[in-house]
């Protein structure tokens, strides 16, 4: 690899957004106006380019040679702390990540051209969403391209910042509102333990380097040479697991991920599906030298992974908003790739991540295509049969949603198979679970399809239903093509070269701690490889024909639940109380705490305030005397003042 | 003299003929010429600008034995030009058309001061660069607005100023009848005040020329007890050279006292350096302390000026090669800081400048309430200057004041103001978080108080480029300080480093720690007790 | 008794020392101007009596002190110039009058 290549490519990435962003915010409310989208897209596409260019260079580059750290520059010159170098670490999981980031970003940009505009007029805040969007890509690159933990987390809360601005793009709705505070704040606890997990890496190991950090991590000992207490790296490990629960919506603290879907839906699929959510699973990729030196954390991640998938696959299955939907299927897929990385199979886990990407970008996107001629309506009882109103974002719809439920062949399949293949070989319970999902993620999708393009053409009173034009029908395309075929990466039978692309990632960590959980000297059967894979495809496709027996002929079925199960459905239907419980639990007694708090403040702190400034201001006061407007008195003040010095350098 | 070496004094011919220029044009009586005077101020110092980019760093240049083109000279020519083009951009539509020739001609002169006194070598050379610094001042405060506070402020700051000019040439006179010339450096064996300086022990006569200088430009930087004049002078003169009334004669007093340190091979007596630690300690606070009960803004960033020059003081007092890396460069830290300071502060009186309120120029912090509502972006980059003032992160300031208290942390135990200094840095850091009270009731004004009347902008495009260049680099500055700390760590170290000083580590750029000072003789010279009588 | 350096440099002194206190006790500011005229002499006297008995032959101090008594016309010059200013304002030169700014 040419490190000078990489060192631009990896520039222009971050800059060219940035670029963009300043760009369009500071010239968009004057001069671009309706134009302003070119100016992201630029952006956004030269970064794309070089993701290409960068990424060309890893598959090029000869075995062992296809990670480099790239010192970019100084933050304080020959600086004896590595904490406060900027530098890039390239390798095939960045320049992967740099790929999904950039091309899916491209691909929503372009989406959100005519997905911004109300009957071709832009909507208000039309060149902040963009100026928004370019910024979240720069963080996110960075996020990825950081060779240390201090430009991880820049990154990490970077993007927490922007999701938080595109959550309440429009801050005029309360309920955006209170969903972009709800999103920050909840993310501000798992950044809480992010950031002790940093900081206590920082004190164990006394850098923050990857390189160096991984390095000692895998030794067992710190920087002077002294082993490290196993309960050391589970308590970095499981701090580091809470800042991935934040971003990635894992158990408990899920709850912010469906609220955040009052975003404009080109954001639910950039941010809040295909790339920022998988930030979490990304650090956990990226940690794997301290996660899998740890056993129980790995444990522990592997069972939030699975309960997660579950638990939201459950909730999707009686809502009825699509978007809500599309965010609990998101936290269950997930949930799957946390799974995948808690049973060693970290390289699945970013495969599926991979496949992901295509077909839940895809699927929001088509739901936002659905709300768009909908005018703003997303709720499945308000409308239904839009097959024929909505030809390609039907078809394109249906792809992402075979891929989604694990359809035989589709993308989702392959790496949704490799999940459940080795969490079964890892542990039955967690097989399982992942099985049961399987079936209920395939029911949900299909349920959501049915309702919305199969039986009666039912369109709410006042609209006027329209297919979206060709810069929304692009992507959706480019998408549908990449949900049915990017699997095939992932299997050796048609060349697919994914996991040996990402093997030099994880030798040394994930693969080579597998031993744990699978027993050495067992060769895979065929019946492993193969069997599985038949037994959760005949799974997808028995849900996919459950749902459409119960959902398109008759619609009884969902009556009939509801008055049969009331307690069930209640409960999902409020997503097992778990917002109330938090109500309950956390932020009222928290909301007294801080009526207490205001009391005490306006009394005590106050007066203590009152106090701490009393000092300098009558210290202030006496200065002042000096400042009394007379000419000759301030010369003679400061005659008097040379005097003064003059006495005490020659008197002493 | 040959012409190669007059080119490299391209720049300071530039603005003289450009200010002469200035004032020829803006002598013609069609307004629209007038209109002229502006841009050609403005390309003016671009040129020059480009010129310094162009000339590099020379090696080490004697122009005329007065002159030393110096690593000094071209970071000191960089900042001061790209300041002033700001300046220039913030006063563009200062004062009536019919005075902007003169006024405009002034700014420049003013900057052609600061330009001479970076590459002066002759205490001559450098006396009359500090005053062609200050007299265009008074003129231009009284030039800034018709109203009987400018004339006030004018009249103030002229007459404290010729005091203070007339102590630093009487300055100036002892420290010449010690050295017996007043050439600062030779490179040969020739006499100067720098090999004087290293033959060791000082006189009483050069103690008083040396605190006498001190004085003098102690108050061109606005440091205690020389900073009385401040807080009317700036608020009487008009906001637009209030921005220029805080840096330029800053920067040129801080530069002249680096010339004048470095001359004395960084090596004062102790009870001299216990003066200025002490000047140091109550400049920083008696200028936030000040500054805290304000609330006139133009006030309030008079003494926050005050508090801004005890800590770069503290920088100057650790010196040029207090330890062994980059952090422990207190020269570096000073000329970095005075740069930040130059853009924050500026920008900040830009601010005031392009606001009216009830037809009045803005000037309190009732006056700033809803500012932000008004124009957002404009409150952006107030808040980014105030928060670089108080020195938060994300922003230059930051760096700044980490580059200076580090500095001083960084001393070796050799060193006998170790402790001293620590104790500074410290007093420094419990000022700074004073300072940040005041400095957040403007970000409080401009944010959260509501007004009945929001101040209504004023200002044409050219002062909202200039609050622009103010604030961006500030942030810029943050994520990517190297590029101006690594010139102001090759200024610290000025090339034209005589062969009798201090020995300079070619490849670390680090030079030797200074040799602990012996106790002061004062009956060294048969002249020193005269001068003490 | 031969006249040294000393003797210059106290007569020097005294001129400071008249200069600091005309400026601190007259109110006119043309009188102030005075003072200052007084105090900048006085290190041209020095410049010149150091010149005379200590220099190293290259006529510093001579040439300093003639630049001196250039920038002291110069600032007669500027002190009318801002004198006339405040009195087309205040309509006085007492510089006492000028206590606006204060604080």
């Amino acid at each position: 690899m040419s490190i000078e290549t990489l060192k631009l490519c990896g520039i222009i990435i971050l800059l060219a957004p940035l670029a963009a962003a300043v760009v369009a915010g500071a010239l968009g409310t004057r001069v671009l106006k309706s134009q302003t989208h070119w100016v992201t897209i630029l952006g956004v596409g030269s970064a794309f380019t070089c993701s290409c260019l960068v990424f060309n260079q890893v598959v090029g580059a000869p075995a062992g040679e296809s990670m480099a750290t790239i010192p970019i520059y100084d933050w304080i010159p020959n600086a004896t702390a590595s904490m406060f170098r900027v530098e890039l670490l390239i390798d095939p999981l960045t320049s992967l990540m740099l790929l999904v980031v950039t091309g899916v970003a491209l691909l929503v940009v372009i989406y959100s051209r005519d997905y911004m505009r109300d009957h071709g007029q832009p909507e208000r805040g039309y060149e902040r969403f963009f100026a928004f969007l370019a910024l979240f890509v720069f963080s996110m690159c960075a996020l990825v391209l950081g060779g240390n933990f201090i430009l991880l987390y820049l990154g990490w809360e970077a993007v927490g910042l922007c999701s938080y601005l595109l959550i309440g793009f429009y801050y005029d709705r309360p309920t955006a509102a209170a969903a972009a505070k709800k999103a920050f704040l909840v993310n501000r606890v798992g950044d809480f333990g992010f950031g002790l997990g940093i900081l206590l890496i920082y004190l164990t190991f006394g850098s923050l380097e990857y390189t160096a950090v991984f390095d000692m991590v895998s030794r067992g000992v710190d920087a002077a040479g002294n082993t490290v207490p196993s309960s050391t790296i589970t308590t970095i490990a499981l701090l580091l697991l809470c800042g991935a629960c934040g971003k990635s919506a894992q158990l408990p603290l899920h709850v912010w991920l469906p609220d955040a879907m009052e975003g404009p839906s080109p954001v639910s699929a950039l941010i809040h599906a295909a790339t920022m959510v998988t930030a979490g699973i990304y650090m956990i990729a990226r940690c794997g030298a301290i996660f899998s030196a740890s056993a129980t954390a790995m444990t522990v991640v592997a069972v939030i992974g699975a309960v997660t998938a579950l638990f939201a696959a459950t909730i999707a299955l009686v809502q009825t908003d699509m978007k809500r939907i599309l965010a609990y299927s998101t936290i269950s897929q997930l949930g799957y790739m946390v799974l995948g990385a808690g049973v060693y199979a970290a390289d699945s886990a970013v495969f599926h991540l991979f496949t992901h990407a295509f077909f839940k970008a895809l699927l929001f996107l088509g739901a936002g295509s659905v709300m768009h001629a909908m005018g703003g309506i997303i709720d499945l009882r308000q409308f239904g049969g839009l097959r024929r109103v909505l030809p390609w974002t039907f078809r394109t719809f249906v792809i992402g949603s075979l891929a989604l439920a694990g359809f035989p062949l589709f993308s989702g399949f392959f790496s949704k198979d490799e999940i459940i293949h080795h969490a079964l070989t890892a542990s039955p319970v967690l097989g399982v679970m992942a099985l049961v999902t399987a079936a209920l993620t395939a029911f949900y999708t299909f349920r959501m399809v049915f309702l919305a393009f199969w039986g009666r053409e039912r369109i709410p009173e006042g609209v006027h239903a329209h297919e979206s034009g060709g810069w929304m029908l692009a992507p959706l395309m480019i998408l549908s093509v990449g949900a049915v075929f990017a699997g095939y990466l992932g299997v050796h039978a048609v060349g697919g070269g994914f996991h040996e692309f990402l093997a030099p990632v994880f030798e040394h960590t994930f693969a080579a701690h597998r031993h744990v959980t699978h027993v050495a000297g067992v060769e895979p059967t065929l019946w492993d490889e193969y069997g599985l894979m038949v037994v959760s495809g005949a799974i997808a496709i028995l849900a996919i024909a459950l749902a459409y027996v119960l959902y398109v002929p008759q619609r009884w079925f969902p009556a009939l639940v509801k008055a049969s199960a009331v307690r069930t459905h209640r409960t999902l239907w409020n997503k097992y109380y778990v917002d109330e419980l938090y109500d309950a639990g956390l932020v009222s007694p928290a909301r007294r705490a801080g009526r207490v708090c205001v009391g005490l403040d306006d009394y005590l702190i106050d007066g203590l305030v009152w106090l701490a400034t009393a000092i300098p201001r009558g210290l202030g006061y006496s200065a002042r005397v000096l400042q009394s407007g007379f000419l000759q008195g301030y010369g003679v003040s400061m005659v008097a003042g040379i005097a003064i010095i003059m006495m005490f350098v020659f008197w002493s | 003299m040959n012409f190669e070496q007059l080119s490299m004094l391209a720049p300071e011919f530039t603005m003289l003929v450009g200010g002469c220029l200035a004032l020829l044009v803006g002598a013609t009586s069609a307004s629209q010429r007038a209109q002229l005077v502006s841009p050609l101020a403005f390309i003016t110092i671009v040129a020059a600008l480009l010129m310094t980019l162009s000339l590099g760093t020379p090696e080490s240049a004697q122009v005329i034995p007065g002159l030393w083109l110096s690593s000094l000279t071209f970071y000191v020519r960089c900042v001061a030009l790209v300041v002033g083009a700001i300046i220039v951009l913030v006063n563009w539509h200062q004062p009536t058309a019919s005075e902007r020739g003169e006024y405009m001609a002034l700014i420049l002169f003013s900057l052609l001061g600061v330009l001479l006194t970076a590459s002066s070598n002759d205490l001559i050379v450098l006396f009359f660069s500090i005053e062609l610094v200050s007299i265009p001042t008074y003129v231009l405060i009284g030039l800034s607005r018709e109203d009987s506070r400018a004339s006030e402020s004018a009249v103030k700051y002229f007459f404290l100023g010729a005091l203070s000019a007339a102590i630093l040439a009487y300055g100036m006179s002892f420290l010449y009848g010690a050295a017996g010339t007043t050439l600062l450096q030779t490179s040969g064996d020739g006499a100067s005040i720098a090999a004087w300086a290293s033959h060791g022990v000082m006189s009483g006569t050069a103690i008083v020329g040396l605190l006498l200088i001190l004085a003098g430009l102690a108050f061109k930087v606005a440091a205690v007890p020389l900073h009385v004049y401040v807080g009317d002078v700036y608020e009487g003169a008009a906001s637009p050279i209030t921005g220029l009334l805080g840096f330029v004669p800053k920067l040129a007093g801080f530069v002249a006292l680096i010339q004048i340190f470095s001359a004395c091979q960084w090596d004062v007596p102790d009870a001299a350096y216990w003066a200025i630690w002490a000047m140091a300690a109550a400049t920083m606070t008696v200028g936030n302390v000040v500054a805290l009960l304000q609330t006139n803004v133009k006030r309030m960033l008079a003494y926050s000026s005050v508090a801004h020059t005890g800590y770069m003081l503290v920088a100057l007092l650790v010196g040029p090669m207090a330890g062994h890396g980059p952090m422990h460069n207190g020269v570096a830290a000073l000329l970095f800081y005075i740069a930040v300071y130059g853009a924050m502060n500026l920008g900040l009186f830009a601010v005031l400048s392009a606001f009216a309120r009830r037809g009045k120029p803005i000037e309190t912090l009732d006056d700033l309430a809803g500012l932000a509502t008004v124009s957002p972006l404009i409150g952006l980059a107030t808040a980014v200057c105030s928060f670089s003032l108080m020195g938060l992160p994300p922003t230059a300031g930051f760096v700044g004041k980490l580059y200076v208290f580090s500095s001083a942390f960084s001393l070796g135990a050799e060193h006998a103001f170790q402790k001293p200094l620590i104790i500074l840095a410290v007093i420094g850091v419990v000022n700074s978080a004073i300072g940040a009270a005041y400095y957040l009731r403007i970000v409080a004004s401009v944010y959260i108080r509501e007004s009945d009347e929001s101040p209504t902008p004023v200002a044409g495009h050219p002062v909202r480029w200039g609050i622009a260049l103010c604030s961006i680099p500030l942030l810029v500055l943050f994520v990517w300080p190297v590029g101006l700390l690594d010139t102001a760590r090759q200024a610290s170290v000025p090339t034209n480093a005589p062969v009798h000083s201090v020995k300079v580590v070619e490849a670390s750029g680090i030079t030797s720690a200074p040799n602990t000072t012996p106790p002061v003789l004062l009956n060294e010279m048969p002249f020193a007790a005269a001068s003490r009588d | 008794m031969t006249i040294g350096v000393t003797h210059f440099l106290v007569v020097g002194a005294v001129m400071f020392c008249c200069g600091l206190y005309t400026m601190s006790t007259k109110r006119n500011a043309i009188g102030i101007l005075i003072g200052v005229e007084l105090v900048l002499n006085s290190s041209a006297l020095n410049l010149v009596a150091f010149d005379r008995y200590m220099g190293a032959g290259r006529l510093d101090g001579q040439i300093m002190a003639l630049f001196i008594i250039v920038l002291a016309a110069a600032e007669a010059a500027l002190a009318v110039g801002i004198c006339i200013n405040v009195y087309r304002n205040l309509a006085t030169v007492d510089v006492d009058k000028a206590t606006q700014l204060r604080g």
